[in-house]
């Protein structure tokens, strides 16, 4: 039998040690900044929802133009997000949604008017889809079609439909049926959970 | 010294080059060629982990236990990996996000263990730092190739910038992964064909005889 030896334990303890040390230390010079850019990107999606995109992009503007626009509150146990325009009228909902699509979870963001009856944004926050074919949703040319379409706040399924429909609002992205049928079924699934469970809430408020 | 400098490149990027050669590292030239900017930004995150692996590997060999060598050669690696995704994800958020998982997936890329354990491992440092560029050169220089040809004629674009005009029919066929296996194949046949192995051959010359 092989000797025992404790060397190559030892070893192993003072590299990984070493090491260990090393990523804490730089992640402790870059948390802030990350936490920071993501942040950030959440502050600008959330303005992205609302058509209030701002063309300073720096941390300071955009974090107080989020301040006038989004608050967040809380409807029987959902978050959930008022949008407000420059005057400080309350003009939408934001509702986050989620679900799987093709390669894995998907979460966003769907702003709606006051009365229910008109979608005024959508944005993607994360999702696995395919470069070049499902991640595609991620381009303006398919989210922008989203703003003011109509739907029916009492339709129980189909509050999204896709053309050639009659009844279509939005062209689905070629190429990606899987991802576009994807979007579909999260975002009439969450706005039907959101219509039955959390507009009354709002509506009685 | 630069004609060894000049050998270990010219072996690196051609004549014993990680993907056309080796095929290694081929799981990430397929999955991050469909646009030239983020084939370009692997190909810098694996030309400094290799290179950094590399010479860290040569610096510790001489006091490492044989039998576990791999072991810390993962954790090396992997070490400078999380470096990588770190300072993406703090400095440079977009393109963090466009390569998702590849980044943390540059841990198993069999070029960076393969130089680890046949170069540095038996090499001194400066050799093998520069060996582990040199491979990562070839790496970088592969997927460029190839995300030049998926990108200009799936998106009509070079690093995003429209080149082909409105009238181009993009070819969706060469975003999805088997266009990149197709590039990589014919990349393949033409480096067998053209360009001589280590030792002076040309690997595509024999065959039937």
């Amino acid at each position: 039998m092989k000797k025992f030896t404790l060397k190559p334990i030892l070893f192993m303890v003072v590299v990984t040690v070493f090491y260990t040390s090393v990523l804490a230390g730089i992640n402790a010079i870059t948390i802030e900044r990350i936490e920071l850019n993501e942040q950030l990107s959440d502050q600008l999606s959330f303005l992205y929802v609302l058509d209030k995109l701002p063309e300073d992009k720096s941390a300071g503007n955009v974090n107080e133009l989020y301040e006038t626009h989004v608050k967040e509150i809380e409807i029987k146990g959902r978050r959930l997000f008022e949008g407000y325009s420059e005057e400080g009228e309350l003009i939408a909902y934001i509702v986050p949604i989620s679900g799987g699509a093709v390669w894995g979870e998907l979460r966003g963001l769907v702003s709606l008017s006051t009365d229910f009856e008109e979608v005024l944004g959508i944005e993607f926050l994360s999702h696995n889809e395919t470069p070049g074919l499902g991640a595609r949703i991620d381009e303006e040319s398919f989210k922008e079609q989203f703003r003011g379409i109509e739907i029916d706040p009492d339709e129980s399924e189909e509050f999204l439909v896709y053309r050639p429909d009659p009844d279509g609002q939005v062209d689905a992205i070629s190429g990606a049926t899987g991802t576009s049928n994807a979007v579909r079924d999260i975002f009439n699934n969450n706005m039907q959970e959101f219509m039955s469970e959390t507009r009354e809430a709002l509506e009685n408020d | 010294m630069i004609r060894k400098i000049k050998n270990i490149f010219s072996l690196g990027v051609f004549k014993d080059n990680p993907v056309t050669r080796q095929i290694l590292g081929i799981c990430s030239a397929l999955a991050v060629t469909n646009l030239l900017i983020n084939s370009l930004v692997m190909g810098i995150g694996l030309i400094f982990v290799a290179s950094f692996s590399s010479l860290t590997v040569s610096i510790i060999r001489k006091f490492t236990p044989k039998h576990i060598r791999m072991m810390v050669q993962t954790l090396i690696i992997s070490a400078y990996v999380i470096i990588v995704d770190i300072v993406l994800k703090a400095y440079w958020p977009a393109m963090s996000e466009a390569l998702g998982p590849y980044v943390g997936l540059i841990i198993t890329n069999c070029i960076i263990m393969g130089r680890c354990e046949v170069f540095a491992q038996n090499n001194p440092p400066l050799t093998s730092f520069i060996d582990g560029i040199a491979s990562g050169v070839g790496y970088s220089a592969v997927l460029l190739f190839i995300a030049f040809f998926r990108e200009l004629l799936g998106f009509g674009s070079l690093f995003g910038i429209n080149i082909l005009g409105e009238d181009w029919t993009n070819w969706v066929f060469m975003i999805m992964p088997p266009g990149a296996f197709f590039m990589l194949g014919i990349l393949i046949w033409i480096a067998n064909t053209y360009i001589p192995d280590k030792d002076g051959n040309i690997p595509a010359s024999g065959g039937a005889k």
